[in-house]
């Protein structure tokens, strides 16, 4: 291996094995099962070892044990990416029990040969066959207990697969269900019953007394079992199955450190944030992917075998997450683009599963300077050095918050730096975290990175989690609260947290129960300082709020100056209008629905003075919109008053379609040369019908004459325009979908729609077709190149070159005599013009030097 | 193998072969001007007419087979208030083609910064070639009036070193001083029967038959639109592999019965739900990113007839 190869050094480097399992040797503590042969084979080293004193192996059982602090938390150099940090205090209870319990078989396999050599001194039996008896024994004890140590009870999700008995218990709070592993069969331990019994035919007492104490040890254990799995139901609710290795390795008591942090943080978006990867409350797929992705970076980072970590993905993530075959392999995907709205625990999400993955993380957001210079600096710190001096020396995870807002020169010097190799690679793997994946600064990055898009927290797991902190926090609210108040905050994960507690402290101050009406207030006041928003909708909508003490309408006079007061208080005044335009239709007659509507042409033209020519003084008639909004369509009914999402949403598409199309022209060769327009408007919607001819989805050399020619046109289209199809996943199915999405672009919701559909294997199929044809169009880069001026140059020096090499590619050498007969001819490899022809030495002299020599 | 409207574009202004299918005179016109010292041109046309197909004729007229070579390069810039922006470009050796007008309100910027820029640039090796490059500025109509302004001085400045050729679709909203400095190139839409003359053209080069009832359809359909008319046949053909019959469907672009069913719905009712429910199909419309003055101009057509 190379020099930057990068290992953090780990004090066993010199022998590979133990770097990869540390805990191999038949520890008691490696969850690995091992078959029983080989129990014995290594228990009988260990205590061949044990007994020559020799101190391998206790320094190494040592270090296990100095791996622990007192949180349980790992620390040891080496040890700390093996496992998960989740384990801790498990498995060093698990070793200093096997401890006391090796020391108890000691002391009890002395017993038994002590009794066994008095009984064998009375009875006379043979002394010989008495040394070997002892020896079985003792191993006998060691099998027993490995058995009864391997096979404990393991708590599952999933019955296990290797056939042994397992019962089945229900959680009761949160309706899942486990599955615990019993002993195993009685058939495999059979043959060691009998081998016990016929040992005890030949000395009783020592088997008698093994056994009982086995009885007894196995009735301790059990009991302890027991009361552990009572101890730990809370967590079991809450378990995941690892994706690691270690199965069971996940039974974390985190209340220590929740209990600490309690008192540390007020705020509960802090307080309750996500502490470990089961916390997480996205898509347990989705993290589990990522995680994945992480994964496949240990080759690189920690020189360890990657293991067929495909097996447990579905097709299309096979798709995507691909290793590449460089000398050191990593992932395909240098990088990971995770998008989604705000307040989902992005964030979170990075920096969790980076830590899971053994990774401490460097978090870059919009607060630091994002500058190239800048970057480097932080790339170069955290991405390409090898060794880190970090307290807990973990190799860096990059995480690019908020990568949005980047300037796109940054983020093309990022691209680059991805694209290195050799010694300029990334060895390390980066994140970006960003809002809007279709920004159209991460247009190239997008093509470069594995996009996830994340997508908003089911309401129900975060009214759960809603209902978990105020478990907590002692509150009572029911979960249909819960449910509105995650309504309310759009599933935003931060917003609702806050507004939870926030709600909490009112309650608290005001000495009321959690309900509807207190919530709404709370996120009324939150929202826009004294009064609401939706307040000021109501009341320009509603004459009810205008209600004097006798409950008569106020007079006009005094409703314009409520009003004007009112438009001149509200702020974001873009939104306040919208808010009037999407709630202002309601049932009324079609004149006054005119008539207002003129109003908002008026603000309109207003607005469009304003930000045209700048002319605020046109501002002061604003506030006759609202007056006569009022007065034209107030009604004495209640309106119920929606937040204006419309025109955001429709915001929000036309980035997307926009970048669409931008798309498009980028890779086409045909597309650049077409307007926008063109293409939204002539182009594209045809172009969906014209590549959806209908194909059948078979092998391509079975094709007629006619069908070869539909599908070659298809493809040569679809390539022109820079379409192609991807993989991706609908409902647990894959869909081979347009990239760029133009049939999201071109299609719409129609009444009844007369579209092609092709077929998802012939879209596979063209797909595949195009790769190869893009594949070929860029090894032959020359023709469709650009021939600038510079180019010319080069060219013209590079001939230049190319004739003096010619030249100099066959010396002639001659011996100091001077006869040319002894000519030694170099011919220089990679000239491969050569035609084998008999010549004269004179003639060669001709061939190289002219025809004058 | 293409898409038939690429394929069958024209390539040279006046040839027996591909040469431009009609306004002939107009082409002799354009092919006067391309050989003699060339003033900026100003083309305007409906969508569909042949604008950018008669510039690349012009232009291929003037430098060779060059101009294909084209290369899509992004132009940085950067704003008053220190935004940075890129424009995509699509150039050759001899003519730049942009559309500044992508750039919304900051155009003005892209034509005082990129193209003053490039307009100074005189052309290194003039011996071999026109002693001026050209710069294509496409949907002119749809800067704004301060771009315009910033053309004047530019246009004229650096005549000699830039030509500039403008293509836009209504010459109403192109300010007077940039129409005086530059020849107008009318390029009116085909008339049915030129279009029915180069769909013909196109099928017996592709040899497949289409009856002639749904060609003049399509004919009718396409408006005087020739590059809807040529896709609409490619998809017709796409779709009926097996040969077309005389009363298949000729295919409309999803948008089109979009508008259509919403200016039905328009006239059908005329209440407060009814307004929501147009007005979210007005909103989906204008994500796809339909030009609104289409939307207008389909919706009150729909609606008159």
């Amino acid at each position: 291996m190379d020099d930057d190869y990068n290992v953090l050094s780990t004090g066993f480097t010199e022998d590979d094995d133990a770097l990869q399992y540390p805990d191999d040797d038949g520890e008691p503590l490696a969850v690995v099962s091992h078959g029983d042969d080989e129990n014995q084979r290594l228990g009988r080293v260990r205590s061949a070892l044990e007994d020559e004193g020799c101190g391998a192996r206790k320094r190494r059982l040592n270090d296990v044990e100095d791996v622990f602090d007192e949180h349980g938390r790992r620390s040891h150099p080496m040890d700390w990416h093996m496992r998960m940090e989740t384990m801790g205090s498990e498995v060093a209870e698990k070793t200093r029990m096997n401890v006391a319990k090796r020391r108890a078989l000691e002391c009890l396999e002395k017993k038994i040969n002590e009794v066994s050599a008095v009984e064998s001194r009375e009875e006379d039996v043979e002394n010989d066959e008495f040394g070997r008896e002892g020896e079985t024994i003792y191993s006998l004890c060691e099998q027993e207990i490995q058995r009864r140590f391997r096979r404990k009870r393991e708590i599952m999700r999933n019955p296990p697969s290797d056939g042994s008995p397992w019962i089945g218990l229900s959680d009761v709070i949160n309706g899942q269900r486990f599955y615990i592993r019993t002993f195993r069969p009685e058939n495999s331990s059979a043959p060691l019953i009998d081998d016990i019994n016929r040992q005890a035919t030949q000395s009783r007492v020592g088997y008698r007394a093994f056994q009982s104490i086995c009885q007894e040890a196995e009735r301790i254990e059990r009991q302890r079992e027991e009361a552990r799995i009572r101890e730990n139901e809370e967590q079991f609710t809450r378990m995941l199955e690892t994706p690691s290795e270690n199965a069971d390795s996940f039974f974390e008591e985190p209340e220590t450190s929740q209990r600490h942090q309690k008192s540390e943080s007020s705020l509960w978006i802090n307080k309750y944030e996500a502490k470990n990867f089961a916390d997480l409350l996205s898509d347990n797929s989705v993290n589990r992917n990522i995680l994945t992705w992480l994964k496949m970076w240990d080759e690189c980072v920690f020189r360890r075998k990657v293991e067929d970590l495909m097996s447990s993905l579905g097709e299309k993530e096979r798709e995507i997450l691909q290793m590449d075959n460089g000398k050191i392999r990593r992932p395909h995907a240098k990088m990971l683009l995770i998008s989604g709205p705000a307040g989902l625990g992005k964030s979170t999400l990075a920096r969790i599963v980076a830590r899971q993955a053994g990774y401490s993380t460097i978090d870059v957001n919009a607060s630091d300077a994002r500058t190239i210079g800048d970057l480097t600096k932080v790339l170069e710190g955290a991405v390409k050095t090898s060794r880190t001096l970090d307290a807990d020396q973990r190799p860096a995870c990059l995480i690019l918050d908020e990568i949005d807002g980047t300037p796109i020169d940054t983020i093309r010097y990022l691209i680059k730096f991805l694209q290195g190799t050799g010694k300029k690679m990334v060895k390390r793997p980066i994140i970006g975290i960003c809002n809007n994946l279709y920004t159209s600064s991460l247009r190239e990055l997008r093509s470069v990175a594995w996009c996830v898009q994340l997508s908003a927290t089911k309401q129900d797991v975060l009214a759960k989690r809603l209902e978990q902190i105020c478990d907590a926090e002692n509150l009572r609210c029911d979960l249909s609260t819960l449910r509105k108040l995650c309504e309310l905050c759009a599933n935003d994960m931060r917003n609702s947290i806050n507004t939870l507690q926030w709600v909490a402290v009112a309650a608290r101050k005001t000495d009321r129960a959690i309900g509807m009406s207190l919530i709404h207030e709370v996120i009324e006041k939150e929202k826009n300082g004294a009064a609401s928003v939706f307040e000021h909708w109501s009341s320009i909508l509603e004459l009810s709020k205008h209600a004097d003490s006798k409950g008569g309408i106020k007079s006009v006079r005094e409703r314009v100056f409520a009003i004007e007061k009112i438009s001149a208080e509200h702020g974001r005044e873009e939104r306040f209008v919208s808010g009037l335009h999407a709630n202002y239709l309601v049932t009324l007659p079609i004149g006054i629905i005119r008539k207002a509507s003129t109003w908002f042409l008026l603000y309109d033209d207003i607005q469009k003075i304003i930000n045209t020519y700048q002319n605020w003084t046109v501002q002061k008639y604003a506030f006759s919109f609202f007056v006569s909004i009022h007065l034209n369509i107030a009604t004495h009914s209640r309106v119920s008053i929606q937040y204006p999402q419309l025109d955001q949403n429709t915001f929000q598409k036309t980035k997307e379609s926009e970048e669409t199309l931008a798309a498009i022209q980028a890779c086409g060769n045909a597309g650049r040369n077409a307007a926008r327009k063109e293409l939204v408007m002539d182009f594209l919607p045809f172009i969906v019908g014209i590549v959806q001819p209908p194909i059948k989805p078979m092998n391509e050399s079975l094709y007629n004459q006619r069908e070869i020619v539909t599908f070659n046109q298809t493809v040569a289209i679809m390539c022109d325009y820079g379409l192609t199809y991807t993989p991706t996943m609908i409902k647990d199915q894959v869909n081979w979908l347009f990239t760029p999405s133009i049939d999201i672009l071109t299609m719409f919701p129609l009444e009844e729609p007369r579209r092609p559909y092709l077929a998802n294997a012939a879209r596979q199929m063209i797909a595949h077709k195009i790769t190869l044809l893009r594949v070929r169009l860029t090894d032959e880069p020359t023709r469709s190149l650009v021939t600038t001026n510079t180019d010319k140059i080069k060219e013209i020096v590079e001939l230049e070159k190319k004739k003096k090499k010619r030249l100099s590619s066959g010396a002639l050498k001659r011996l100091q005599n001077g006869r040319l007969a002894d000519v030694v001819f170099c011919h220089q490899d990679g000239d491969s013009g050569a035609v084998k022809k008999k010549i004269t030495v004179h003639q060669l002299a001709t061939i190289i030097f002219g025809g004058d020599a | 193998m293409a898409l038939w409207v690429d394929k069958y574009r024209p390539k040279y202004l006046v040839s027996e072969k591909n040469g431009i299918d009609y306004h002939l005179a107009q082409a002799q016109h354009l092919k006067f001007l391309a050989s003699d010292c060339m003033p900026h041109l100003l083309f305007c046309g409906p969508s569909g007419a042949g604008k950018k197909t008669r510039i690349k004729c012009f232009l291929r007229e003037l430098y060779g087979t060059g101009v294909d070579k084209t290369q899509l390069i992004m132009k940085p810039f950067t704003t008053p208030s220190n935004r940075k922006l890129e424009i995509q470009t699509v150039s050759s050796n001899y003519h730049v083609e942009m559309t500044p007008s992508d750039m919304g309100i900051y155009d003005r910027v892209v034509v005082q910064d990129i193209v003053k820029e490039m307009a100074q640039m005189s052309q290194i090796d003039s011996g071999s070639q026109k002693s001026f490059k050209v710069v294509v500025l496409c949907e002119a109509d749809s800067l704004t009036r301060d771009a315009q302004h910033g053309l004047r001085r530019t246009m004229e400045k650096y005549a000699n070193n830039c030509k500039m050729i403008l293509c836009c679709e209504s010459l109403s909203r192109i300010i007077e001083p940039l129409q005086s400095r530059c020849i107008v190139i009318n390029v009116p839409a085909p008339t049915d029967d030129e279009v029915t003359k180069v769909l013909r053209n196109v099928i017996k080069k592709e040899e497949f038959a289409l009856p002639d009832a749904v060609l003049q359809r399509i004919v009718e359909k396409a408006e005087g639109n020739l590059r809807r008319a040529i896709l609409m046949a490619e998809a017709i053909r796409m779709e009926n592999e097996a040969g077309v019959s005389s009363n298949a469907q000729i295919p409309v672009p999803e948008w089109e019965t979009y508008l259509q069913e919403t200016s039905r719905l328009i006239l059908l009712k005329q209440s407060s739900d009814m307004l929501l429910k147009v007005r979210e199909r007005l909103y989906e419309i204008l994500s796809r990113c339909i030009p609104p003055a289409v939307i207008f101009k389909v919706i009150s057509f729909q609606i008159n007839h």
